[in-house]
């Protein structure tokens, strides 16, 4: 057959998004589910929305040093755009969703969980990426588009009140 | 242990409270919503935005058309943005449309398209995707005129399908699909063909796009409203100006009428037959639509779905020359010849036809000497909307070994 090909001549691909989605998509979900203070819905909701915006603008984000903290930050930023466009239509209340019990130690996880939903949302963003990220305050001045001075001084007012809402419980929830 | 090494320790263990959602299902929606998304922006584009109060109904943040008028076919005075979205608006049930876009003759791409209207509609419990799409069909109205039969569901999740003849020929196809994924909206669907060749059709969703979030449980129009959308005469103006498309679908009637499709058991039975040696076939389940066949394959411990569709004659109902037809769209995949004169195009894609990256479908489309169209199809999955990335069980030098086969001729 006098066939012909066009396929082996394609230039190699750097990385599959596919791969990638599939790869982070779990740690994704578990930064997404500490920023939403245990909401599972809103959580995966926010991955998804991010990973589509990264599907679109994949071809250049591949090509990127760090993908992946890329992914992050795309994350938080979704984050914190939906909490901006909801800020105008909430209203304050003392009844919070509950989330969904779980066999072991649900009480304290779930403390903490709470005592983070409770938190302003560029607070918590601050928190999850310093401690949970490993993020430096530079790196996560530069995510949230925050000074390193803001961020130092989010972290520290946070810091605080999650102290004074865990207090003594928080040594048992750390295993230390 | 300071505080802060305290609370990054604790972090960790309330993470592991997070839903444990498998990667690959989270990547594959992604690709979907993404793709969907790229698809609207450049619809958008091409066909431009303007704003448009509509009298008498309730209307918030309305766009219609803008300058744009693609070459080659001229814009209508009557048939505009405007009277898309005033009509179908028109023919919504009680409730708001807060955003609503429409496109008239000449202010779509590609100009040959048939004008569109897409509506967000709210009736009070929640606000839900609407889009209406019009087409011109070759007549006489037959078995393989598109949209005029039942869904396969091998390849879409139908939940239900309502098929109507009605005394003038005319046919009203109601279909409800289930959703793909958690992450995919359901689409409730309305197509209405009728014998001057029109085409109108319907897709609502339970969502403002097509996933998630979702804001209802269900699309908001139930099949009565559907099919009083697609089959109001209120269309008619619009017919009598949109012609369709010059060519290759004349509108003209046609004396040719289309040649029948072998059973799905005999597609079945010869392509098991043509596999190559030491693959072996497995059961395919039930097979709802002649002309097609479909069944797992392994080979070398790989196992993926094979299709096969056999169209005898294909497109010599309304073409006047199929065989320059398919040789001209192959478009960027290269056509090939076997030295018996069959033309063979091989396309891989990805999630969808406009996505290659990655491969998920390996599809061989052989035009026979005899006029025969033989599509064969591979994915690795159960279901097309399943497919995921890999190495397939056959390679596409068997896929073309297999569609190019003279056993398919009449």
């Amino acid at each position: 057959m006098d066939r012909t090909t066009t396929k082996s001549s394609a230039p190699p691909k750097p990385l599959d998004f596919l791969e990638f989605a599939a790869a982070r998509g779990r740690h994704l979900i578990r930064t997404a589910y500490l920023l939403t203070g245990g909401d599972e819905y809103l959580a995966e909701d926010l991955v998804q929305e991010s990973l589509a915006r990264i599907y679109l603008k994949w071809r250049r984000i591949s090509r990127l040093d760090n993908p992946a903290a890329y992914a992050q930050t795309t994350l938080v930023n979704a984050f914190l755009s939906h909490r901006r466009r909801r800020s105008s239509t909430e209203r304050v209340t003392d009844h919070f969703t509950e989330v969904a019990a779980v066999a072991a130690d649900p009480a304290l996880r779930l403390t903490l969980l709470q005592a983070l939903g409770e938190l302003p949302a560029p607070d918590r963003a601050v928190l999850v990426l310093r401690y949970w990220e490993d993020r430096s305050v530079e790196e996560t001045a530069a995510a949230l588009r925050l000074s390193s001075t803001a961020v130092r001084s989010r972290s520290s007012r946070a810091l605080a009140r999650m102290r004074a809402a865990l207090g003594e419980e928080l040594e048992e929830l750390s295993g230390s | 242990m300071t505080f802060e090494e305290d609370f990054s320790h604790a972090l960790r263990g309330a993470a592991d409270l997070a839903p444990d959602r498998p990667g690959d299902v989270l990547a594959r929606a992604a690709v979907r919503i993404g793709y969907r998304r790229r698809q609207r922006r450049r619809s958008l584009l091409a066909a431009g935005a303007g704003v448009l109060a509509l009298a008498g109904v309730t209307v918030v943040g309305v766009a219609t058309h803008g300058p744009y008028s693609p070459a080659g076919r001229p814009r209508s005075d009557r048939i505009t943005g405007d009277f898309m979205l005033r009509t179908m608006t028109s023919l919504l049930p009680t409730g708001q449309v807060v955003e609503g876009r429409g496109f008239g003759i000449g202010e779509v791409s590609p100009p040959e398209a048939g004008p569109v209207a897409s509506v967000i509609f709210d009736d009070g419990r929640g606000a839900a995707m609407i889009s209406l799409n019009t087409d011109r069909v070759a007549l006489p109205i037959t078995g393989r005129t598109g949209g005029t039969q039942c869904t396969d569901s091998f390849d879409e999740p139908v939940e239900s399908c309502t098929r109507t003849v009605r005394p003038d020929g005319s046919v009203l196809l109601i279909e409800k699909f289930g959703q793909r994924n958690e992450y995919m909206a359901k689409t409730w669907t309305a197509i209405y063909t009728g014998t001057d060749g029109r085409h109108v059709r319907v897709d609502e969703t339970n969502s403002r796009t097509t996933g998630v979030p979702f804001s209802r449980e269900n699309p908001p129009l139930n099949e009565e409203q559907l099919a009083a959308l697609v089959t109001s005469g209120l269309w008619d103006p619009l017919f009598e100006e949109f012609i369709g498309p010059p060519t290759p679908r004349p509108t003209a009637p046609v004396t040719r009428t289309p040649a029948p499709l072998p059973p799905a058991a005999e597609v079945l039975e010869r392509a098991e037959r043509q596999l190559p040696a030491g693959a072996e076939a497995a059961d395919g389940g039930a097979q709802e639509s002649a002309g097609t066949a479909h069944f797992p394959v392994t080979l070398d411990g790989r196992t993926s779905t094979l299709t096969v569709s056999v169209t005898p004659h294909w497109r010599a109902d309304d073409l006047a020359d199929p065989r320059a037809f398919f040789l001209d769209s192959g478009g960027s995949d290269p056509v090939t010849r076997t030295p018996d004169g069959t033309a063979v195009i091989v396309r891989v894609t990805g999630a969808s036809k406009g996505s290659s990256d990655p491969a998920l479908h390996w599809n061989v489309e052989a035009l026979h000497p005899d006029g025969t169209l033989v599509t064969v199809g591979e994915f690795n999955g159960d279901r097309i909307w399943n497919a995921g990335p890999g190495s397939p069980a056959l390679s596409t030098d068997q896929l073309i070994a297999l569609a190019t086969g003279p056993v398919w001729r009449g």
